[in-house]
């Protein structure tokens, strides 16, 4: 019997994923354990294991195809059973041939129960839904395409989709009282829109994974009534310590010294002091009042066109600053290779964003949904100012906090911005 | 009337039900004549004709010889005649000695001359299992008679809609085969006051036993009260199941069930008959052609297996259906 590869369980949140790449072909021997596909989620990138030893027999979801959560990426048997049209991959992800495997069962049964009550019938063939006549019926009258009830989460039997879950996706509720004749007309359930044709000089990419994701939460990002607020942040000394300390720092705590663990240990230390930045506003209007720091740091990707991951340094408030210098690295490092696991990037409740690594001047950034805030710092420029009524040239930074306009007011902004600003002036939190 | 069996506000069982609506009709309809074995002097095996023939006399209370085809021939000529007839059948296991007579010629009888020979016929007798009766006095034969169009198949399950019916049956120009399932007959917790005036209940309009918005439980006669049971347990599990009382299998009301299902989306058909060709099948039958685009998930039977029904007991109850069955198979049937 083949062996099916499943889409594991990746995280809490995580009902599907695309199939980034295939690393193994129909026909290629594998062994247990070995990599097979490469999964992508709306989390993190992973790699499948074989779940056997044998041949990769057929691949159920081609790469780019989405899968959801359980479901047979591929089967794994012997060579043997290697289709004859395996060949030339097929990129229907449709498994017609699959026959019901129960019929055997009903009908060598002579069980009482099941002469009396009737068994059901096998109803999902491998790779192909099956759905009730009632939910096609109700499909049919909302023009929802077979792929679109096939991506709906289904609680019936073997993940299928009921009347309840399908009106659930309608955004109906069902009656639970026997239901009254109404002329009311159902709200029209929200319509994907058209297909985008693309120009012959174009060529159009369908969103996944990471970059869905992004483009997701950027959406409800933006639904958030925000305020950017800035201000100058004079790096004097700042930049001369990392200047004497570089090497040593690096040879006695084994981590390179960068400016970031500063920011996120300033702003650690002044959302303690202003608690309510580091709060949030609740999809069901509620405010969520955080009692400890997690900060968020996105993290750019490869040149920057890759994405960005914003992992989590839990519990920042309780963690000096060459915990977090050594904790950054760790995760930075991890975000790069693809490596970070679902727990390393829920839960933050601030977020630091750092464009003045490529030299950004000044940015409105974006809120993370499910946070109040977030900061931004950037380029440290040597720049005129007047100090005491002279004219000095020194390095300057703008830190920006763009923030839930809901639930933090712009002095509390300019409050807390300015308690930054003081921590990184006045340098004296690293002991 | 001097021939009252009980008062009206007083709560009966099935069989005096049905004694009081053949005591008012026979009072009613001067000409019906009733005939069957035993019915006379000794008042019916089960007691339901007792008095009858003091009351009404011995030729209108007739005690016929132990032969089924005589007794329906009999019913057939007298109500040709414009007579009303009740034939009783011992138990109406024994009905198939006269089926000749109740499909050939009862049946048809309407259609060969055009509507012009009404055969205003009731043949009822006590029906069902679980009462440890064995082969021959357990049946629920009321497919055979469904199967044969010009037939009336009635079967109640509470004592209001035995009179009911029994009278609507009695007063209807069709032939009708009467089910009285035994096990209700003195069933005491479903006793009930009939409702006072000339009560009759219409044929082929269902009754809805218990309201329930997740699965629809089809039935009639004695399980009803499993559907109800199984019910009672389902609610426990968060299941809301409506049970439906269909108490005329010919003419049947489609509509009630249709409704039903619109509103559950999930169905069982349950019958005590045999699974093969048992009314469930016709259920589920229908239920495909009308209702196939409400459903959401498959139609399931539950029903006697395909073997005769023992004289022992456990054995009785494993082949005829339980409050189990239909339990496991709702539960079944809405997790699909």
């Amino acid at each position: 019997m083949p062996e099916e590869i499943l889409m594991p369980e990746l995280g809490e949140s995580v009902h599907e994923g695309t199939v980034s790449k295939w690393l193994k072909q129909v026909g290629d021997a594998v062994k247990e354990d070995e990599p097979v596909v490469e999964i992508m989620t709306d989390k993190v990138n992973t790699e499948l294991q074989a779940p056997v030893s044998g041949t990769l027999i057929k691949i159920i979801v081609p790469e780019g195809e989405n899968v959801k959560v359980f479901d047979p990426l591929g089967l794994i048997g012997s060579p043997d059973e290697v289709p004859e049209s395996a060949a030339a991959p097929s990129a229907s992800p449709v498994d017609s041939d699959a026959a019901p495997t129960s019929s055997n069962e009903s009908t060598a049964s002579t069980n009482d129960s099941v002469q009396k009550v009737a068994g059901h019938p096998e109803t999902e063939t491998e790779g192909r839904k099956w759905f009730t006549p009632v939910v096609r019926a109700i499909a049919k009258e909302h023009k929802i395409s077979d792929d679109e009830l096939t991506s709906i989460a289904g609680s019936g039997g073997g993940g299928r989709v009921t009347k309840r879950d399908l009106q659930e996706y309608l955004g109906e509720r069902p009656t639970t009282k026997a239901p009254t004749p109404t002329t009311e007309k159902k709200p029209e359930p929200d319509r994907p829109a058209a297909p985008t044709q693309p120009r012959p000089d174009q060529e159009i990419v369908t969103l996944t994974g990471m970059r869905k994701a992004i483009a997701d939460a950027m959406t409800k990002a933006h639904v958030i009534p925000s305020v950017s607020t800035v201000t100058a942040v004079d790096m004097t000394k700042l930049v001369e310590f990392r200047k004497v300390n570089k090497e040593s720092f690096q040879q006695t705590h084994g981590v390179r010294l960068t400016y970031t663990p500063f920011f996120i240990k300033a702003i650690t230390e002044s959302l303690v002091e202003f608690p309510m930045v580091n709060s949030a506003m609740s999809d069901d209007g509620k405010l969520i009042v955080n009692n400890a720091v997690h900060m968020g740091v996105a993290v750019a990707l490869g040149d920057g066109s890759q994405g960005l991951i914003v992992p989590v340094i839990r519990d920042a408030h309780k963690k000096n600053l060459i915990e977090i210098a050594r904790e950054l690295e760790d995760i930075a490092k991890k975000a790069r290779d693809s490596k970070l696991d679902l727990a390393s990037i829920q839960g933050g409740t601030c977020t630091i964003t750092n464009p003045g690594t490529y030299g950004a001047l000044f940015g409105t950034p974006m809120i993370p949904p499910g946070q109040g805030a977030i900061v931004g710092t950037y380029a440290i420029q040597d720049t005129p100012v007047a100090i005491n009524g002279s004219l000095a040239v020194r390095p300057i930074m703008h830190v920006v906090l763009s923030y839930d306009h809901r639930i933090i007011d712009g002095m509390l902004a300019g409050a807390f911005l300015k308690s930054v600003r003081d921590r990184l002036e006045a340098f004296d939190f690293f002991r | 009337m001097s021939a009252m069996v009980a008062e009206a506000t007083q709560a009966v069982n099935m069989l005096t039900a049905i004694k009081q609506a053949l005591f008012e009709e026979m009072e009613r309809e001067p000409g019906m004549v009733c005939i069957g074995e035993d019915i006379g002097i000794l008042g019916g095996a089960f007691g339901v004709t007792e008095g009858l023939q003091d009351s009404y006399g011995a030729e209108r209370v007739i005690d016929a010889p132990i032969s089924e085809a005589l007794i329906v021939g009999a019913a057939i000529g007298l109500a040709m005649r414009g007579r009303p007839v009740m034939a009783e059948m011992q138990f109406i296991d024994f009905i198939s000695c006269g089926f000749d007579q109740i499909v050939n010629n009862a049946a048809t009888m309407h259609y060969r001359t055009a509507g012009k020979v009404a055969l205003p016929i009731v043949i009822r007798g006590p029906s069902g299992g679980y009462g440890g009766g064995g082969p021959y006095h357990s049946q629920q034969n009321e497919s055979w008679f469904a199967h044969s169009p010009g037939l009336r198949v009635v079967c109640p399950s509470t004592p209001a809609d035995a009179y009911g019916l029994l009278k609507t049956a009695l007063r209807d120009n069709n032939p009708t085969i009467f089910y009285e399932v035994k096990e209700l007959y003195r069933k005491r917790d479903i006793e009930e006051q009939i409702p006072s005036g000339d009560y009759t209940v219409p044929f082929g309009k269902a009754r809805i036993a218990r309201q329930g918005t997740d699965i629809t439980l089809l039935s009639y006669g004695n399980p009803v009260y499993f559907c109800l049971e199984a019910a009672d347990r389902l609610a426990e599990d968060g299941i809301e199941a409506e049970v439906i009382d269909l108490r005329t299998l010919v003419p049947l009301d489609d509509d009630a069930i249709l409704e039903s299902i619109k509103k559950t989306n999930r169905v069982l058909a349950v019958n005590e008959a045999p699974r093969t060709c048992g009314f469930a099948g016709e259920l589920i039958a229908r239920i495909n052609e009308y209702a196939f685009e409400y459903l959401d998930a498959p139609p399931v039977r539950v029903t006697r297996t395909d073997t005769p029904v023992p004289w022992v007991k456990p054995l009785e109850l494993a082949v005829l259906p339980s409050v189990d069955d239909i339990y496991e198979a709702a539960k079944r049937t809405v997790n699909f």
